[in-house]
């Protein structure tokens, strides 16, 4: 067992840093200690390692980002592509004493307006900011026998209170703190400015409210595999039926064997999904932990209900595989990102065309051409596409997440047997991770 | 510092437009390796280091020419990666549960990587993946050092802490990163 310095030492040999007199007793240590040389290899190889990973050329040109988020900055400047960079204008020290001596004031104004008796109740008078008041840090600092809002008749100390300036020793205000601290009021105020009655300290364009942005977040159904019970059943089918594309995630103690459970309840339904090769090595090795992703197409909801309640009811006990967590929703654009890199294609943008119909007028006795006759007899052998009638509808892929994916003969084959969306089906994105025992 | 990149830095406190683009566009690829190794993955890399630009761009005027300017944009989006990792480390276990913290695939554009042994790249993945769990301050100095090369003291300089600091955090971080490539190789 090693020293912590002689660990010390080790490291400080795989940085290059150790001095001479150091660089000697290392050198003494690997001599004179097998566990240490031993150590001192496998400390390299990860340096090593580390200095071999890719460098990745980066994905877009930021410029444009860069420089739209600038002239976002400055949106009263349309004409200004790149705002000018703030400049720091060197104070006078007597601006600066003059400034403080103003700043003294106002805090000094303001005490008074606040320790003034009020003769409205104020408790009466429910006031926006006075429930917003505790979530400004400010707020917390002011002394909760003052009022914390006033009525909308004394509008100067609306401001007042709910910035830095109300602390109460004006020697300690610190002009540049105060200045942030009123940039960053308007998003903790609860309604815009301009609806605030009466005059506002304002000091210009800083303290005009940020534009709020409408987010859509599609938070995720969260099930429990193992108590699909009618209500769960209900409320996974309404889920389900709001959208063509999903993501489900099932949380497995053990992911390898959560998968050959999703893969016997789809063999119920006829589906045999195409295992990536890498994907079936991780399955012969279960105890190297990987998280598989299972795409299937062409599902009605209530096959995927049936897979999972499969799955839930195969999974009690003795030995569960899945930990029960059970989260559904939409598929996202990073979701489809991620499949894209499991399959090489967004493959619920891109779907196989509907077959073209047959048109009247075609002659049935004409010969099929020599590519049709090789393409129907390799069907009826079971080569390639399925021969007709056999095929279910739907098939699946299985990859393990976060893994390369290569190019298998497996993926092809899987994009081969895909079909044209069905009416009434969906795409499913199934993700068995692993989350530990 | 290159000569061509004050003329940029000029241009830009001029009000160029062009000018700051220009050094976007020059160094955008270095930092995103560096910055890729410091986040989970490609779309916060790429948000750490629009980030960096813009605080860049603010403090233009405050940047003395005494430094490379290339160190010293790096030292803002170091700073800025690890204050990210660190907010983004609260949410992690929540956002782990909903499935969305996955690792980022190395090259999402490039479908296969032809020659590219499996093994060698799965190996990358097991590194990647080691490196993610190390805490934000530690897998910095790993990277400066490995990734970048750069010694104890201008990794001091960089982070604003002791140089002493830094060689126990390297010294930490390699064994945090052994101990847990080994609990991956069982």
């Amino acid at each position: 067992m090693l020293a912590a310095s002689e660990l010390e030492l080790l490291t400080g040999y795989v940085d290059g840093e150790l001095s001479a007199r150091d660089r000697r007793r290392a050198d003494r240590l690997l001599r004179s200690n097998p566990e240490a040389r031993e150590l001192l290899a496998r400390l390299q190889a990860d340096a090593q390692a580390l200095r071999q990973l890719p460098r990745l050329p980066i994905p877009i040109d930021l410029r444009q980002r860069v420089q739209t988020a600038l002239a976002r900055q400055q949106p009263k400047s349309p004409t200004l592509r790149f705002p000018a960079p703030r400049r720091r204008v060197p104070l006078n020290p007597w601006i600066s004493l003059a400034a403080a001596a103003a700043m003294l004031f106002l805090v000094g104004l303001v005490s008074f307006f606040l320790h003034t008796p009020f003769e409205s109740d104020e408790t009466a008078t429910p006031h926006r900011l006075a429930q917003v008041a505790p979530e400004h840090p400010s707020a917390s600092s002011v002394r909760p026998s003052l009022p914390l809002a006033r009525p909308a008749r004394q509008p100067n100390s609306i401001i007042a209170q709910n910035t830095p300036q109300s602390a109460p020793v004006p020697s300690q205000v610190n002009l540049e703190e105060s200045l942030d601290e009123d940039a960053r009021l308007p998003e903790l105020l609860p309604m815009p400015l301009e609806e605030v009655q009466g005059p506002v300290l304002t000091s210009g364009d800083r303290e005009k409210p940020a534009a709020l942005e409408r987010v859509e977040v599609d938070l995720p159904t969260i099930l429990r595999l193992h108590q699909l019970d009618r209500s769960a059943v209900e409320q996974l089918g309404n889920r389900l039926r709001q959208g063509t594309a999903f993501r489900i995630e099932l949380l497995a103690h053990d992911a390898a064997g959560g998968l050959e459970r999703l893969r016997a309840a789809l063999a119920q339904i006829k589906i045999q999904p195409i295992l990536h090769p890498l994907a079936a090595a991780r399955l012969a090795r279960p105890t190297w932990r990987t998280d598989f992703a299972v795409f299937v197409e062409n599902l009605k909801p209530t096959d995927v209900i049936a897979v999972l309640q499969a799955v839930g009811s195969a999974d009690r006990k003795p030995e569960p595989r899945f930990e029960g967590t059970l989260l559904v929703k939409l598929a996202s654009l990073w979701d489809r990102r991620e499949l894209r890199y499991l399959i090489g294609l967004d493959p619920i943008q891109v779907r196989p065309a509907p077959a073209i119909p047959v048109t009247e007028g075609v002659d049935i006795r004409r010969p099929l051409s020599d590519i049709t006759t090789q393409q129907v007899t390799n069907a009826l052998d079971g080569k390639g596409v399925p021969r007709p009638g056999t095929h279910t509808g739907n098939c699946a892929y299985v990859a393990p997440l976060g893994l390369p994916r290569g190019n298998p003969a497996e993926l092809k084959r899987f994009l081969d047997s895909r079909r044209p969306p069905q009416p009434g089906t969906i795409q499913i994105m199934l993700v068995v991770r692993n989350v530990g025992s | 510092m290159k000569t061509d990149d004050r003329e940029l830095i000029a241009a830009c406190l001029k009000g160029d437009s062009t000018a700051f683009g220009e050094l976007v566009y020059r160094y955008q690829d270095r930092l995103y390796n560096t910055i890729l190794r410091l986040v989970d993955n490609s779309e916060d890399a790429l948000d750490v280091i629009q980030d960096a630009f813009l605080n860049a761009y603010q403090s233009l005027d405050s940047f003395k020419g005494d430094a490379q300017f290339f160190t010293w944009l790096y030292r803002i989006a170091v700073n800025t990666a690890i204050s990210h990792k660190r907010k983004k480390r609260v949410l992690a276990r929540i956002v782990d549960r909903l499935g969305e913290l996955i690792l980022e695939p190395s090259d999402p554009s490039e479908f296969s990587r032809p020659g590219h042994a499996l093994e060698q790249a799965e190996q990358e993945q097991m590194l990647q993946r080691a490196l993610m769990r190390l805490s934000p301050e530690h897998r910095a100095v790993l990277v400066m050092k490995e990734l970048e090369g750069q010694r104890y003291e201008q990794m001091a300089e960089i982070l604003g802490v002791p140089v002493g600091t830094i060689r126990s955090r390297l010294h930490r971080a390699r064994l945090e990163l052994r101990e847990l490539l080994e609990q991956d190789e069982t």
